[in-house]
């Protein structure tokens, strides 16, 4: 049976989390509880219990809006620099009403990304917490309609995304030690339907 | 070091054999914080102080001189005496020595009442939290600053 395109990940954090981990909440509790949560919670230690709560609160909230990429738009950003895709985008413009179809070979966009969120007590930056964000999507066997310039339409085909997430604090008023985190990586596939869903056309040209 | 109650004001006092002014750094923020030679204890834990003086176009910089001492809550028991330190004094090359003299704080009264801490989530922006501890009179405000930072994106194309 063919999942329902809301089960789909529509961003990173959808994708990280999943069974076991459902909500930002238990992404943050597992954050917390790895080597660099420990060197967080080394930083705010001298804080008041009712402070420190808070900070981590706030924390993993921040972390995990710097999570909530959108999978679509970083798949996108790839394929604006496919050959065959940009050629055939360049192409329908300069026909207006062609339509042409792509058939992508087995291809992977990469997308990295190093958010981070600093702690600042009474003005001072006690910590930052270091995210290294890696999205991979392995696609092949794609057919693409291209038309004016746009993605119009996708058939067949297969995408694969792997997300991997590595944390580290960096602490500024203590030892200064630098701690990875375990990284955490999920896999899943992309629907097409998820696709389209998303963006009924999707812009080719570079924005 | 004698211990010391969170939110009792520490003064510090240092001179330098060179006359040199002498400053003060906290190493252990936000257990507390200095504010020329005052201290303010703001947070349960160990404070570590350093004393140093700058040097001039006579003297080297001497070397700080750390001192640390605990910061308790303030249920726990003090005394209100006046403390009287001496620290080691560390000689730099070209003959600054540095004596941090006296540490002097006032306590909390022993009848101090528990303090209740009180969290304002919505007193400010987003990612801007107040803790206010009324035992103490302290308030904390916590600022998250999320940055998104860098961002690559690549594709990797197979070829025939």
């Amino acid at each position: 049976m063919t999942p329902a395109v809301q089960d789909r990940p529509h961003t990173a954090l959808d994708l990280l989390l999943g069974p076991g981990l459902e909500t930002p909440e238990d992404l943050a509790r597992q954050i917390l509880s790895a080597s660099a949560g420990v060197n967080l919670g080394r930083a705010l230690e001298n804080l008041p219990k009712a402070t420190r709560e808070a900070a981590v609160r706030e924390v993993t909230t921040a972390a995990a809006g710097l999570l909530n990429v959108d999978l679509i738009g970083v798949l996108v950003a790839g394929w604006r620099k496919h050959q065959d895709l940009t050629a055939a985008a360049r192409r329908t413009l300069a026909a207006p009403g062609s339509i042409e179809l792509v058939d992508l070979a087995a291809h992977q966009v990469t997308a990295t990304q190093h958010p981070s969120v600093t702690v600042l007590v009474d003005g001072h930056q006690v910590a930052t917490l270091q995210l290294g964000l890696s999205v991979v999507f392995a696609v092949s066997a794609l057919l693409a309609g291209i038309s004016a310039g746009r993605l119009a339409a996708l058939r067949s085909g297969r995408c694969d995304i792997t997300a991997t997430l590595a944390i580290q604090t960096n602490l500024l008023y203590q030892d200064p030690c630098v701690l990875m985190a375990p990284s955490r990586e999920r896999q899943g596939p992309l629907g097409q339907k998820a696709l389209l869903w998303s963006r009924s056309e999707i812009n080719l040209k570079s924005m | 070091m004698p211990c010391h109650t969170v939110g009792a004001p520490v003064t510090l006092s240092a001179s330098a054999t060179s006359g040199l002014p002498v400053s003060f750094t906290s190493g252990t923020l936000p257990v507390c914080t200095v504010s020329g030679s005052a201290v303010t204890t703001a947070a349960a834990g160990t404070c570590t102080i350093t004393a140093s003086q700058g040097g001039s176009a006579r003297y080297a910089p001497a070397r700080g001189v750390q001192q640390s001492f605990q910061v308790n809550p303030v249920a726990s028991k003090a005394s209100g005496a006046l403390v009287t330190l001496l620290a080691a004094a560390v000689l730099a090359a070209a003959g600054g020595a540095l004596v941090v003299r006296r540490l002097r704080r006032r306590s909390r009264p022993p009848s101090a009442p528990e303090p209740i801490v009180r969290v304002v989530p919505d007193a400010g922006p987003p990612g801007l939290v107040s803790v206010h501890d009324t035992g103490t009179a302290v308030t904390h405000t916590v600022r998250i600053e999320p940055s998104p930072g860098t961002s690559i994106t690549t594709i990797e194309e197979a070829r025939p």
